[in-house]
């Protein structure tokens, strides 16, 4: 069996790339190389933003050593609950899009695919929209995320039921109903707007732009349980997702349990994707960007890819909103726009490299 | 405050009225120093600190603050008002922060208040009597005398609405935001352009819906509009007045037949700051040629 999966993993079109380079870099020490980035984009997120902290200052108020209450404000109030609310989503994100891959045997799949983001940009704007007539006085700040998860959590299990078959979940049927759930929900979305005033116009643009300036404590408390038991609980899909590359039928002879992987796979996902779109809006292309990279530089064998995967996108998304608050200072970018800025790109240079590889 | 000063301030109050505890709260802060590094955000905000005299003070402002523009271009820009970041803000060391309470995202006031910058948040409503509280609250923030600049501004509302209360014939005026692409983006109710319709004596067209949104042209032709409303920028933008003009929608009213279209810049009229009274008037002067229009004098915040 590990012979078979082994041979997968040379044979993919995707290692099969011309990225050299990379895969030097990579193949020596992947995880060293991926964790040393992640660690300098922390501490340029800690040591870079619009107030101009020295390095002296941060580490001091980072230990509660410094005599400046401003710095210690800064770095503690806002830099580290945005960097780790930045790590956990970009983590969250980006192994969300390496299981949506490995379940859709496709790379060109977004964790947003079953309606989970649509859905929630659904609740966030019903919320913004509706929120203080039906709840007149209700802060925002809590119903606001709320109701986005929800939205997706609620979308995304429709899109699942409607794609289990005399108890087999049709891969086909998740993506067409994912498309039709999507479209509904899209649909909705632009009703709220019709029905929005300029105010909330411009709230709901901005959110599905996506951005971390909402971090703070409670929210690293509410989410960090929320997108990391999944992630713990990933190593133990796997294998089977490496069988799944082969085909559903094939994976299942190899003796994996696959409509028990193909329900995890679902479940882990709607409540990762939920609850990062729910504090950060609709931040796009990590999901899709990362798990490539990655996959470049390790190859596509799941066991080593969600670790790494966890960790660059937890990069990406930290080095993103260091740019976002720092580069039109003091005004802020939403960082959305900084990881598609990023992901557009890559994303042609990767289609294009297919199209020489694979005659799409 | 001190006893003396009470005493003071209570006795006048007692001669004078209501008039006298205005002079009170302007003695009490009087003595107080005005804070040296002002951050703004809110369009209307920024008009009246300029015009209260602390465009020198001001560090930083939002992207809806674009009056007066030698005052507000030069200063940094703290983003828009409903995407505020607190960083940033933090970042120019403001001693007062007066914020608009339309500002967001949400939870941005209570981040600001819990890294403990001085900060004022100032109600705003697209009411003509809003703009009196809001020169009280930024004066108040300021530590500014605002006596004044509110009784002028409040003698200025007063000329207009002696002119336009009398008045019976309201008639029906169409305010159009935008025309891009052919396509009219029409003010509803619950608008800023909707309050600045009815104090100058006319009646907002449209009371179907709320806010802002894309009319169809049989709609625009139901509405049977007396007068056609546009920003100066919404004609800039088409080009031309007459490319506007030539749209279905607008071609087939009478009103636009009749040439009765009036043009004005949009953060005049809708800008809800202390030149609302001579916005008003203009408008009122367009939409009702016979009225014989008050005297208003040209006060300093008239000129950019």
């Amino acid at each position: 069996m590990d012979a078979r999966l082994r041979e997968i993993e040379t044979n993919s079109a995707l290692s099969g790339a011309k990225w050299i380079a990379l895969k030097h870099i990579g193949r020596s020490n992947p995880v060293a190389f991926v964790a040393m980035a992640l660690v300098l984009a922390v501490i340029a997120s800690l040591a870079i933003g619009p107030v101009s902290l020295s390095f002296e200052d941060v580490l001091k108020s980072l230990f509660h050593l410094g005599t400046d209450p401003r710095a210690e404000t800064v770095v503690w109030q806002l830099r580290l609950p945005r960097t780790l609310v930045g790590m956990i989503v970009g983590a969250g994100l980006a192994v969300s899009g390496a299981l949506m891959q490995g379940l859709f045997r496709n790379p060109m799949v977004d964790p947003g695919l079953i309606g989970i983001a649509p859905g929630a940009a659904m609740g966030a704007a019903a919320v913004i929209v509706f929120g203080n007539r039906i709840f007149p006085g209700l802060e925002v700040l809590y119903l606001l995320p709320l109701c986005a998860f929800m939205g997706g959590m609620i979308v995304a299990l429709m899109v699942y039921r409607a794609a289990v078959i005399e108890g087999r979940t049709s891969i086909i049927m998740l993506l067409l109903v994912g498309i039709a759930m999507t479209a509904i929900c899209s649909a909705a979305t632009g009703f709220f707007v019709h029905l929005s005033n300029e105010r909330q116009i411009r709230d709901i643009t901005f959110w599905t732009m996506g951005s971390l300036g909402g971090a703070r404590w409670e929210i690293v408390y509410v989410l960090t349980p929320c997108i990391l038991i999944p992630l713990l609980i990933t190593p133990w899909l796997a294998r089977g997702l490496d069988a799944l590359n082969l085909g559903e039928r094939e994976a299942a002879y190899l003796g994996f349990p696959i409509e028990k992987l193909k329900r995890w796979v679902c479940l882990l996902t709607a409540i990762m994707v939920g609850g990062c779109v729910a504090v950060s809006g609709v931040v796009g292309f990590i999901g899709l960007l990362v798990p490539h990279v990655i996959r470049l530089i390790v190859g596509p064998a799941y066991r080593r890819l969600i670790p790494l995967t966890a960790l660059g996108g937890a990069t990406l998304l930290v080095f993103a909103d260091m740019i976002a608050r720092w580069i039109v200072a003091p005004a802020e970018l939403p960082v959305g726009i900084i990881t598609s800025l990023i992901g557009g790109p890559f994303f042609l240079v990767l289609l294009i490299q297919m199209r020489r590889s694979l005659t799409l | 405050m001190n006893r003396r000063q009470f005493l003071e301030g209570a006795r006048i109050g007692l001669g004078l009225g209501f008039s006298a505890s205005v002079l009170l709260w302007t003695q009490g802060y009087a003595q107080r120093a005005i804070p040296k590094r002002v951050v703004i955000a809110g369009g209307a905000l920024t008009e009246i600190a300029v015009a209260l005299g602390a465009g020198k003070n001001l560090v930083g402002v939002d992207t809806t603050s674009l009056y007066p523009p030698t005052v507000v271009d030069p200063l940094p820009k703290i983003g828009y008002l409903r995407t505020l970041g607190a960083e940033g803000i933090l970042s120019l060391n403001p001693t007062l922060l007066l914020v608009s309470d339309q500002a967001g995202p949400p939870g941005i006031l209570d981040q600001l208040r819990s890294l403990k910058v001085p900060m004022a948040v100032v109600p705003e409503t697209f009411s003509v009597d809003n703009v009196r509280a809001k020169i009280i609250a930024v004066a108040t923030a300021l530590s500014i005398n605002g006596k004044s600049m509110l009784d002028a501004v409040t003698a200025d509302l007063t000329a207009v609405r002696s002119v336009i209360n009398p008045i019976k014939d309201r008639p029906k005026v169409m305010f159009i935001l935008s025309a891009a692409g052919g396509r009219l983006m029409v003010a509803g109710t619950h608008t800023a352009a909707a309050s600045m319709i009815a104090f100058a004596g006319g009646r907002n067209a449209i009371e179907e819906y709320e806010g802002y949104k894309p009319l169809s042209n049989e709609s625009a032709v139901a509405s049977e509009p007396d007068f056609i409303l546009m920003s100066g920028q919404t004609v800039e933008s088409a080009g031309a007045i007459d490319t506007i003009k030539s749209l279905p929608a607008i071609a087939s009213l009478s009103a636009a037949k009749a040439g009765r279209i009036a043009i004005m810049d949009t953060l005049y009229l809708l800008g809800f700051g202390p030149r609302i009274a001579h916005a008003a008037l203009d408008l009122a002067k367009c939409i009702h040629p016979k009225i014989i229009p008050p005297f208003l004098p040209n006060r300093p915040w008239m000129h950019a």
